[in-house]
């Protein structure tokens, strides 16, 4: 069973459905309509191949229909309700936007004339080099065409060429559409008779001196809301009342939609002189509050109030007639969309942290929230060292990933639902400052681990000073409270040093903190009677090189740390150096970042990046390299109950083929024995992805008190599951032993598909041997005692069993022939 | 639990529906434990408004069923396990109505009047989810589409109200229950079998899902009975035996052979029990697990509210807590057999909003402890580990040292330490304070004859070095400080540094001119008093180890060379005589071994003068040594040069042997120095 999820939310405009009961969100490859009564999933459209980029909603209550249009060239026809394609229709163009006006008018006048008219689509493609070989300039890359869906073709001719694809919006009764393209902004008027021609499209372009980022039209459609990239606000009066009225060659008479509406003189603001140029429009009137660029524009259904958001994150409701503003601050972020809904008052806000919520303007209040996985950060530029800013909760297997704002986001894979969300740090909710997109957040939180039985857990936060006063880090460790199951904090220590890695020990409590120099060993100490916090127990290091990952072995006592490009390995019960690995004789040496024990086995893996990258499994037990091989790893994750781990490595520059992107990566997962890989996935948009196994939950602590064996065997579970987070945080969740039914999986979502393909890995490797090759060793004994001695040695030396291993069985099948012969 | 509190677990275990029967219905998130949603009748037709106790918002039973989706879409993506799903929470009234509302849209789905006369009393859904069955007091059953809330068929089975129902697996029977149990078969409407047995109305039923059992559990009954359905009379009844009666029971392992079977029931005292057995026949005699909530204070008591096995896991799902705001905790089954687990309860929460987003914490909590980076300063510094060979002994001696550190881990303490043993002997120009010790150890040796003990003693004393020296850098710094200020006992203090190590590291990291400055104090005082000259010895060759290019340039530094070189030469000057007389002496101790007749007083002079002469180029001898052996080193700094000593094993042993006569060497130093004294 394959689980995905996380996409983003607002990417897209969300589209409510005509009964206001459903929100349709557009996710990544897929459409997930929503319920707004609850904030849960109702199904999901799949079929796309491509982003889908607009949602139409047919304007009949009583049917669920809908038509869709992604990048994938194609344009589907719903039934949102079922979560069935009902149809297909080829565009053969990238589509950027779409929009129907026609399915803007309510359908009820309509019901008297038997003939349906064509339902005519205005399109945003992209139009590529190759195909508009007339074009002498190569940078137009966007064209607008009006297409006809019911006959699937597209009406000839083009409506504007834009440099780069542009986004449409359509007036909120279907008359006009508009497109804000640099400075200008376009507007069509949709004649009211079928399009035959797109160039006979009446049309009128407004012109403004920054660059236009949103448009937005009133319902009486003489109205145009521009918002700009300085935060400043144009509303236009009396668009195309002159181009309009006088080019109307299409033979129909339009009773008086256009004539010009009585002149409102506006109190105590300049207007009218705001229009530039040729412009076909009665009066420009700029309103300015927004600091930054606006992101969105929506006017109320009555077109007394517009709804404005920008980077701030506070949404701003524009009293027309006055100017006079209300607000709603704190809504968590940047306000990528508003959407309204025929619900006067009902209006959905696309946040950038990946939430939309439902706003009663009514009572400016907040009705419910749909929250999608957080989106990443940008970290700070002095954070240097590798982050861990995930994890999972071993307890209930919930993704933790930070945020921002200084907070943690405990998150259900199984469930595709947000949990939780704890801030690390008290902090005033600060959303969009200048400066952190320019050079990342000043404070972020770095590093996340837990526990083993998951009732602890430790936190880095970092915030950066300016010109390097006030920074500094802090490392926190958290205690679950198991009647509420909420982490409170424990204790704070700062500036404990500049971690770059975070682990804690399974068996007991015991954490591990490593930076530049040094390591320290955290416990917990009991200052006073029933106090219990944390303290350093001690430091160490090795020849002050920068320690870079360490990890624990399960059982807890070694303690394995890589400083720089030497594996140490401590006792961490007495503080002891115990010993020194190093692969310097094989390889030149390369700092080692990633650092693993494997379960039921005594191998540690450790993988080290840079320009010869290698991942190289240990077996600590006799001190020596069971196997290595030139991977570069991005992520490591070790099986919790097999001898089994998995990696996360980028394709090897050098095996580079045709059709495998640069950013794509091979998950495999590996045996301690071999380094065949024993299963591998391609997977998309590996870079900076993150692998994790979910802990296998512990029983509580009942139950190694009972002590017997049989229940040990028991608590194995047969089924363990493999989390694969793309940095852009979308994952998908799989059983890395269940074969057959990869195949069968359907593409929910482009991104992060991994799929059983042979590529460039297995040039590389060869194909991938069967995971019954067990690990117990006995087995591989007597298939040796078996095979003619003369082919043991056909193998690259470090494949081989060791001289002690296979020496026992080799003296066995000598004496048994002596006996054999006499 | 309340018997007016009905709670339906959502089909795939994410939500649970709690009504108390009083025309509302809440949906409780299992995964975040917030309110999802609340479906009221009252509002949604203000014309149909009744008063509160109407027989229509009397709701007497409730069940969540998922609907089949629609076909043509299972067509297409079969096999892919649809996340949302509509899913319908029905209940049934006491007026004979039976509704279902839309969980995810929130809405009213259907409402059937017609389906009871009187009372609905239970609800049941068959397993694909297209049909719906309800019982009441009219002894009637009503079959129903699930998605319509058309009624299908109507048909009567009893004369007397019946209270329970539940579906067979395969949908073909139907199970209904007054106080008698009776399985009809759907088809033709007949009855197939009958439970009797139960001596109240059935307040509890179940198939389980291979179709062979039946479980039921009646009004203040304190078991559940398991019923054979097609095991015929001769197959008794399994019972498990509960302490209150149940009022709610799910099975869990019944899908394939093999697996554990278990059985969970939730009883009227709000406490859940589970039984777990490999065979149903076990099952009886198997201790089942039990889950109770702990209560402390006032209110309303927390208790069990509903339990539910997950699929594909081995726990099971329970709402606890009150109806209010109920708590879900996944249970863990294995390794829990027969145990009882008990959860606090926690009154907090009942009054947040659904969905109370961030968790904030407060620096100020008292709770929290805060630390600062001075909190290194007690930690340990890990050590590396000596080879196993030499651990026994050693190990010993480094935990006292860690010991040693973790109490004063500050140079000046050790320094102190050193300062009380000086003390003793001299204050003013001291005398190293190690030469008396190493003298009258000598002496005891001499005159005990024990070599071992004298080993040990000396280990001890050579632990005790080794636990007092400081480190480089801060032995640097206080040097630099005593030149600076030219305090002699600071500088006495530095000098009595005797680690060949230290000392060289420290002479290391001296400017050049302070390190002229330290060879001119150096050579003064040597020349002031010949018998320092050993203590000064490893510090003046450090600094012509180190320093010897800027020295030599160094025009002002030319009279010090030149005393230097006269003191090495008169000492030298000595040597020869010295050593023909120590030729001698080693001929007259022969023959004292031989003669062991002879008294100690003999031995006793010949050991002292033995020594005086044995000395001198010895301790040069091994001072080369050493010198050249750390000057290969990159010595960074103590830690890391440590590291290499213990990495050679052999290495450290040979200085570990040659460390011993070194001791011995300084006491003879002393003994030398007095011997010139004497010849002076």
């Amino acid at each position: 069973m394959v689980s995905r999820g996380g996409a983003s939310l607002v990417e897209r405009e969300p589209v409510f459905s005509r009964d206001g009961k459903r929100l349709l969100v557009c996710t990544a490859c897929t459409v997930t309509v929503f319920s707004v009564q609850t904030g849960e999933v109702l199904t999901v459209l799949k079929g796309h191949t491509g982003f889908v980029n607009s949602v139409v909603v047919v304007p009949n209550a009583t049917i669920c229909h809908c038509w869709t249009a992604a990048l994938d060239g194609t344009v589907r026809f719903w039934d949102f309700a079922a979560g069935t394609l009902l149809r297909t229709v080829n565009v053969g163009h990238p589509v950027q936007s779409m929009v129907i006006p026609e399915l803007c008018k309510p359908r009820d006048a309509e019901k008297g004339d038997g003939k349906r008219k064509a339902l005519v689509a205005f399109l945003s493609v992209g139009w590529y080099k190759g195909e508009a070989k007339d074009e002498s300039e190569e940078d137009v890359k966007g064209r607008v065409i009006c297409y006809n869906l019911t006959s699937a073709k597209q009406i000839p001719g083009h409506l504007a060429k834009t440099r780069y694809v542009e986004t449409l919006c359509v007036s909120p009764g279907g008359g006009l559409v508009g497109m804000a393209d640099d400075h200008k902004a376009w507007i069509w008027m949709v004649p009211q008779g079928g399009i035959e021609k797109s160039n006979v499209i009446p049309w009128t372009i407004l012109h403004h001196t920054k660059r236009i980022l949103v448009l937005a039209f009133d319902s009486s459609e003489t109205r145009v809301a521009a918002g700009d990239h300085t935060g400043r606000i144009l509303v236009w009066e009396n668009v195309g009342d002159r181009t309009f009225s006088s080019i109307d060659n299409d033979g129909k008479v339009r009773v008086g939609k256009f004539t010009p509406p009585p002149k409102i003189v506006m109190r105590g603001r300049v207007r009218g002189g705001g229009v530039r140029g040729k412009d076909d429009a009665a009066s420009c009137t700029t309103y300015h509050w927004h600091a930054r660029e606006v992101k969105s524009l929506t006017f109320t259904m009555d077109g007394v109030y517009l709804l404005s958001g920008g980077l701030e994150g506070v949404l701003v409701v524009w009293q027309m007639e006055t100017g006079k503003r209300t607000y709603l601050p704190r809504l968590g972020g940047a306000l990528f969309y508003i959407a309204p809904s025929l619900h006067p008052a009902l209006f959905a806000i696309a946040c950038m942290d990946n939430s939309i919520k439902l706003l009663n303007t009514g009572t400016m209040d907040v009705e419910r929230t749909i929250q999608g996985i957080k989106p990443p950060f940008v970290m700070p530029k002095q954070v240097s060292m590798n982050p861990s800013m995930v994890s999972i909760e071993p307890s209930e297997g919930k993704i933790v990933v930070a945020t921002h704002n200084l907070s943690l986001q405990f998150y259900d894979p199984a469930s595709d639902q947000h949990v939780a969300e704890l801030q690390v740090t008290p902090r005033n909710y600060v959303v969009g400052a200048r400066e952190e997109e320019e050079e990342g957040l000043s404070t972020c939180v770095t590093h996340v681990a837990f526990s083993a039985d998951g009732l602890c857990m430790a936190t880095v936060d970092v915030r950066i000073g300016e010109q390097s006063i006030g920074g500094g880090a802090c490392l926190k460790f958290w205690e679950k409270n198991l009647q509420n199951r909420k982490f409170s904090i424990n204790t704070q220590i700062d500036e404990p040093h500049e971690i770059s890695a975070l682990s804690f020990q399974s068996r007991e409590r015991m954490a591990v903190s490593c930076s530049d120099t040094e390591f320290k060993i955290w416990v917990p100490h009991e200052r006073r009677a029933s106090r219990v916090s944390w303290r350093c127990r001690s430091v160490g290091s090795y020849r002050q090189r920068p320690i870079l990952a360490a990890a624990f072995s399960s059982d807890g006592s070694i303690l394995a740390v890589a400083a720089s490009e030497f594996l140490t390995l401590w006792n961490p019960a007495t503080n002891s150096l115990v010993k020194v690995l190093s692969n310097a004789v094989v390889h030149p040496l390369q700092p080692i970042h990633h650092l693993a024990f494997v379960n039921q086995s005594n191998c540690l893996v450790a993988a080290s990046s840079g320009e010869r990258p290698l991942l190289t499994v240990w077996d600590v037990s006799t001190l020596s390299v069971r196997w290595s091989q030139a991977i570069s790893v991005e992520s490591l994750s070790v099986d919790p109950i097999r001898a089994n781990f998995a990696v996360l490595a980028g394709v090897p520059s050098d095996t580079y083929q045709e059709g495998a992107r640069n950013s794509d990566a091979v998950v495999g997962l590996f045996d301690v024995d071999s380094p065949a890989p024993l299963q591998y996935w391609t997977v998309r948009d590996g870079f900076g992805g993150t692998l994790l196994y979910t802990p296998v939950p512990q029983t509580s602590a009942e139950a190694p008190k009972k002590g017997d064996d049989n229940t040990m065997t028991d608590l194995v579970p047969s089924k363990s599951k493999l989390t694969y987070l793309t940095s852009t945080r979308e994952f998908v969740v799989f059983d890395p032993y269940q074969r057959e039914d990869e195949p069968e999986q359907p593409k929910v979502r482009d991104v992060s598909v991994p799929e059983e393909v042979s590529s460039a890995f297995t040039a590389l490797y060869g194909k991938a041997v069967q995971p019954k090759k067990s690990d117990a060793p006995a087995d591989v004994l007597s298939a040796l005692s078996k095979a003619p001695w003369g082919t043991l040695l056909n193998g690259p030396s470090h494949v081989l069993p060791s001289l002690s291993v296979v020496c026992i069985p080799f003296m066995d099948s000598l004496l048994k022939k002596r006996t054999e012969q006499t | 639990m309340a018997s007016s509190l009905f709670t339906a677990f959502h089909p795939q275990g994410s939500a649970l529906a709690l009504s108390a029967g009083d025309g509302r219905v809440k949906v409780w998130d299992v995964v975040s434990g917030n309110l999802r949603n609340e479906m009221a009748d009252l509002s949604s037709d203000p014309a149909s408004a009744v008063a509160p106790g109407h027989l229509a918002l009397d709701y007497t039973c409730m069940a969540w069923g998922a609907l089949p989706s629609n076909a043509s879409a299972k067509k297409k993506k079969k096999g892919v396990k649809e996340k949302g799903g509509a899913a319908v929470v029905v209940v049934g009234t006491g007026s004979g109505d039976i509704i279902a509302w839309d969980t995810t849209l929130g809405e009213l789905k259907w409402r059937t009047s017609d389906s009871h006369y009187g009372s609905v009393k239970s609800v049941s859904f068959s397993k694909s989810g297209q049909r719906l069955y309800s019982v009441g007091n009219d002894g009637h059953v009503c079959e129903m589409d699930s998605t319509s809330g058309q009624v299908l068929s109507n048909f009567r089975v009893s004369k007397i109200p019946l209270t329970c129902v539940a579906v067979a697996e395969d949908g073909g029977s139907v199970a209904v229950a007054s106080a008698e149990v009776k399985l009809f078969d759907l088809a033709s409407k007949q009855r197939l079998r009958k439970f009797p047995g139960h001596p109240a109305p059935v307040k509890a039923l179940c198939f389980t899902p291979d179709g062979k059992y039946l479980l039921s559990s009646a009004t203040g009954e304190c078991h559940v009975v398991m019923w054979h359905v097609e095991g015929g009379k001769s197959a008794a009844p399994v019972t498990l035996s509960v302490e209150h009666p149940a009022v709610a029971i799910d099975v869990g392992g019944f899908d394939r052979d093999g697996e554990v079977r278990r059985v969970v029931a939730v009883t009227e005292g709000g406490v859940a029990y589970i039984w777990s057995a490999p065979t149903v026949a076990e099952l009886g005699s198997a201790k089942p697990t039990v889950i109770r909530i702990e209560h402390s204070g006032k209110g309303s008591k927390p208790c069990v509210l509903a339990a539910r096995f997950l699929e594909n896991e081995e726990a099971v799902l329970v709402a606890h807590g009150t109806s209010v705001k109920p708590h879900f905790e996944k249970v863990s089954l294995s390794g829990q057999e027969g145990l009882t687990i008990s959860f606090n309860s926690s009154a907090e929460g009942a009054l947040l909003p659904a969905g109370s987003a961030v968790n904030k914490t407060g620096t100020a909590s008292a709770k929290v402890t805060v630390l600062g980076p001075d909190n290194a300063g007690e930690a340990t510094v890990a050590r590396p580990q000596i080879d196993v060979a030499s651990a026994k002994k050693k190990t010993k001696k480094r935990r006292a040292e860690t010991e040693d550190e973790e109490a004063q881990p500050s140079l000046k303490s050790s320094e102190e330490k050193g300062d009380m043993q000086t003390d003793s002997a001299d204050t003013a120009l001291t005398i190293v304070p190690d030469d008396e010790q190493t003298l009258e150890e000598k002496l005891i040796a001499l005159k005990v004859i024990e070599e071992g003990d004298a080993k040990d003693h000396n280990e001890d004393v050579q632990d005790f070095d080794k636990s007092v020296v400081p480190r480089a850098d801060s032995l640097q710094v206080l040097l630099s400080q005593a030149l600076k200020a030219e305090d002699n006992a600071l500088l006495e203090q530095c000098l009595n540094v005797g680690d060949e190590k230290v000392i060289l590291n420290t002479i290391r990291r001296l400017r050049p001119f302070e390190a002229a400055k330290f060879l001119t104090v150096a050579v003064s005082k040597m020349e002031g008093r010949p018998q320092r000259a050993l203590g000064l010895v490893p510090w003046v060759r450090a600094v012509l180890l180190q320093h010897a290019s800027f020295i030599m340039t160094n025009l002002t530094m030319q009279p010090v060379l030149t005393s230097l070189y006269q003191i090495i030469e008169t000492r030298l000057s000595v040597f020869r005589p010295l050593l023909s007389l120590s030729g001698r002496l080693d001929l007259i101790m022969a023959q004292i071994q031989k003669n062991e007749s002879q008294g100690k007083e003999d031995q006793l002079e010949a050991a002292v003068v033995y020594e005086e002469e044995d000395d001198e180029p010895e301790a040069i001898d091994v001072m080369v040594d050493g010198g050249s052996q750390y000057g290969l080193e990159d010595d960074d700094d103590n830690s890391e040069s440590e590291d290499e000593d213990e990495d050679d094993d052999m290495g450290d042993d040979d200085e570990m042997d040659e460390d011993e006569p070194d001791i011995k060497l300084n006491g003879n130093g002393n003994g030398m120095s007095e011997g010139e004294d004497e010849e002076d």
